[in-house]
């Protein structure tokens, strides 16, 4: 199949589109990740603004909605 | 939630509180703009300058994709992710002063949080059209 010069330029096209599909969808999940992030972020500041609420308490609240 | 508990635990002039609401209001707004993104349906078209690419499917009628109609689909995540990102690390800063004081009514002790980051939007997004299919 390596001889086949039309298999080829098929291959080639697919790998071509999806390099350019990995593209975007690795900028997708770098918004999906930092969505989880901030969210982390504000888990941890509820916990400190319950004080002195244990964190392990304040985040079963947090994650429970 | 987190804003309830701002609300009724530091005074309404409390740099805390005035930075948890800066970021929540921030956060409304970039969470439509989040949904438009990772619930769009997309197709692959091919551009004449770009080749292979994934734009919103609006012929689906779908309200997610018509949103994100006429822009570069690139463009817009990667200000997504900054400004989601910018956020993010603003509230870090006073997960971090409250970490270092112990109470949040003691944050002042520690100076004035920082100025609140500046959340440009993707204008370059917005004036850029479809890629048309061959």
């Amino acid at each position: 199949m390596d001889d086949d010069p039309e298999f080829d330029e098929v291959t080639l096209t697919k790998l071509t589109e999806i390099m350019e599909l990995t593209g975007d969808a690795e900028a997708l999940g770098h918004v999906s990740l930092a969505w989880t992030r901030v969210h982390e972020i504000m888990a941890m500041l509820f916990g400190q603004l319950l004080r002195p609420v244990p964190e392990e308490r304040a985040y079963a609240i947090w994650h429970s909605i | 939630m987190l804003w309830a508990l701002a609300q009724a635990s530091l005074s309404a002039d409390s740099e805390i509180q005035k930075a948890i609401k800066w970021a929540v209001q921030k956060l409304l707004s970039l969470e439509n703009s989040r949904n438009d993104a990772l619930h769009a349906p997309y197709r692959l078209v091919h551009d004449e300058e770009r080749g292979p690419t994934m734009v919103a499917n609006e012929l689906t009628g779908n309200k997610r994709a018509a949103n994100l109609s006429g822009r570069d689909l690139g463009v817009e995540l990667e200000s997504y992710q900054k400004n989601v990102t910018a956020v993010a690390d603003y509230l870090w800063e006073v997960v971090r002063r409250l970490s270092v004081s112990g109470n949040a009514l003691a944050i002042g002790r520690f100076g004035e949080m920082p100025p609140p980051p500046s959340l440009p939007k993707p204008a370059q997004a917005m004036t850029r059209k479809h890629p048309k299919s061959k």
